[in-house]
């Protein structure tokens, strides 16, 4: 009997084929201390305030010598190789941040750039989306990505609320950007989607 | 457990652990459980179905036309034939399908961010030329509404292929706060046979005899009316009042594209005093759009308000769009003092192909 005779007492799959190449994520760095981080702003409301905040405390608690910010023209589609070639210059980054459907995707597009790059990354994802962000990291092939996440929603809260938030979200920052690679990776591998019942399922979709 | 060692992963088959043999209520039961439907019964995808859906296409089942994310799964011509199947499609459509698919996956369609949005953005296509006809692909009463199997099928096509293909399944990959009843299909063809100006494939370039689709990333349909205009003034007016607002992405971002779809009646009006389809784009591109001080007043971070301005104006009018050729005009619609106005996701170019018939 052929394949398909065999098969074909089967209904055919409507599900797209997916094939990722897993790689790695990017080494990481021994010290924060005389390194240059670059900053990439997405346009997302309160971004800005987030990455200057974080920055400042970088330089202030963790010896960062410099930062470099660029901006996105819009959250959507992905950065333009020109800009994530500027960032390539630096010793790390931090990528703010997916706090949507659209942008959350591209934010995580733009951090696997990064990390293939070999620089190491601080992802950022509001809570709300970090499960379609490591859904993301996985169809792109980069399953470990390390994907820091802030509280959702971040839109509608005020400039001192960005700041409290980022004292809180620094340590973050510094962990994923200074751990050993292979720790972050085992950690990060699947983090989130095992999480996942507890914000998309239970409150915000039915059951089906 | 995900095997860390492992080059490639996610691999999934060609057929599913569903046997073709389970009666209609059954196989809809499992479809509808794994999560692979519109919430609608479909048409169980047998082998022999797919097999004379592929018929329509005259391509090759493995050739994969492109990834689509969120997912990233490869759609290929078989795959997109199995969503054909399941959506009622008639093998004859395949190739608007396919052509639909091709066009989604430009880059500058965004179909990334289109599918995984929270905002309530469907894929509209628009049809022109002889497939229009062929395929009987309604462009006059009741267009974007219920009734004809190529426009509700073909659009519900698109929408399975972007639950299945794409991985927009809702709440998970299809992050649509709400999304639209739009979502569900779709599909209309213009009404070139009532249009006063030329089709909306030959002004993107194609030959009138080509038979295009064109997506466009869309809300839901808003209705213009305007019963009483003598003039195309007063009928260009309603459609740009009718856009004046400050709740949709074009009036956040002051770009993308808009799409108007003229009524009939509408396009006779405007024709009557001799204008063209550039004068209505222009009309629109200077008429329709915000005060600066009101996007402020929303918030600091409005990005239409924030571009600079060349004129020092004390409050500047705000457009929706970069340019005029951004509104994206079509005709079609029955008899009546009716027009479509919609607003786009922003963040998205439509894209126009050829049908290969």
């Amino acid at each position: 009997m052929s394949l398909e005779t065999e098969h074909s007492s089967y209904l055919m799959s409507p599900v797209g084929v997916r094939i990722a190449e897993r790689h790695p994520i990017a080494p990481r760095l021994n010290t924060l201390k005389a390194t240059r981080i670059g900053l990439l702003d997405n346009t997302k409301k309160n971004a800005d305030r987030l990455l200057a905040e974080v920055a400042r405390i970088l330089m202030r608690d963790y010896g960062v010598a410099e930062v470099m910010s660029r901006r996105k023209v819009s959250s959507s589609p992905a950065t333009p190789v020109e800009m994530i070639d500027e960032l390539a210059t630096c010793d790390a980054v931090i990528n703010a941040y997916g706090d949507c459907g659209s942008c959350a995707s591209w934010c995580i597009y733009d951090g696997v750039a990064l990390e293939k790059r070999g620089i190491p990354t601080a992802t950022v994802n509001s809570d709300a989306f970090v499960v379609l962000g490591q859904q993301e990291a996985v169809a792109l092939g980069l399953p470990g990505l390390p994907i820091a996440t802030v509280p959702h929603p971040m839109g509608d809260v005020s400039a001192e609320e960005v700041a409290r938030r980022a004292v809180a979200f620094v340590d973050q920052v510094v962990h994923v950007l200074t751990t050993d690679a292979q720790a972050l990776e085992s950690e990060y591998t699947d983090r989130f989607i095992n999480e996942s019942d507890t914000f998309t399922r239970s409150e915000m979709v039915c059951a089906i | 457990m995900r095997d860390m060692t492992a080059t490639t992963f996610e691999q999934t088959g060609r057929f599913l652990a569903v046997p073709a043999t389970l009666d209609f209520d059954k196989a809809n039961e499992a479809l509808y459980q794994q999560g692979m439907t519109d919430g609608l019964p479909v048409i169980p995808p047998t082998y022999e179905r797919v097999a004379r859906m592929l018929e329509g296409a005259r391509r090759d089942p493995a050739q994969s036309l492109g990834t689509m994310g969120p997912a990233y799964g490869h759609a290929t011509i078989e795959k997109i034939a199995v969503n054909a199947v399941m959506a009622g499609c008639r093998p004859e459509y395949m190739p608007v399908i396919v052509a639909a698919v091709e066009a989604m996956l430009e880059y500058e369609f965004n179909l990334y961010g289109i599918n995984a949005t929270t905002h309530p953005v469907t894929p509209m296509l628009v049809v022109n030329g002889p497939a229009a006809d062929k395929l009987r692909i309604n462009s006059g009463y009741n267009c974007m509404g219920q009734g004809w199997r190529a426009n509700a099928t073909i659009g519900r096509a698109i929408r399975l292929i972007l639950v299945n293909i794409g991985g927009g399944t809702p709440g998970v990959g299809d992050r649509a706060t709400h999304g639209s009843p739009a979502k569900f299909s779709f599909c209309l063809a213009e009404n070139e046979f009532a249009s006063p100006w030329l089709p909306l494939h030959v002004r993107r370039g194609f030959a009138p005899e080509d038979s295009t689709v064109t997506v466009h990333g869309s809300e839901a349909p808003h209705e213009i009316n305007n019963h009483t205009s003598e003039e195309a003034e007063g009928v260009m007016r309603t459609f740009a009042h009718t856009l004046s607002t400050l709740g949709h992405n074009n009036s956040y971002l002051g770009r993308g594209e808009v799409a108007i779809c003229i009524g009939p009646e509408h396009a006779q009006t405007i024709a009557r005093d001799g204008l063209g389809l550039a004068d209505v784009q222009d009309y629109l591109y200077r008429n329709a759009g915000n005060r600066r001080s009101e996007l402020l007043a929303i918030t600091r971070d409005n990005f239409a308000a924030m571009a600079p301005f060349e004129a020092a104006e004390e409050d500047p009018f705000v457009r929706l769009v970069e340019k005029s050729e951004d509104y994206l005009l079509f005709v079609a619609g029955g008899v009546g003092k009716h027009s479509m106005a919609m607003p786009s996701f922003g963040l998205t170019r439509a894209v126009t192909k050829r049908i290969d018939l």
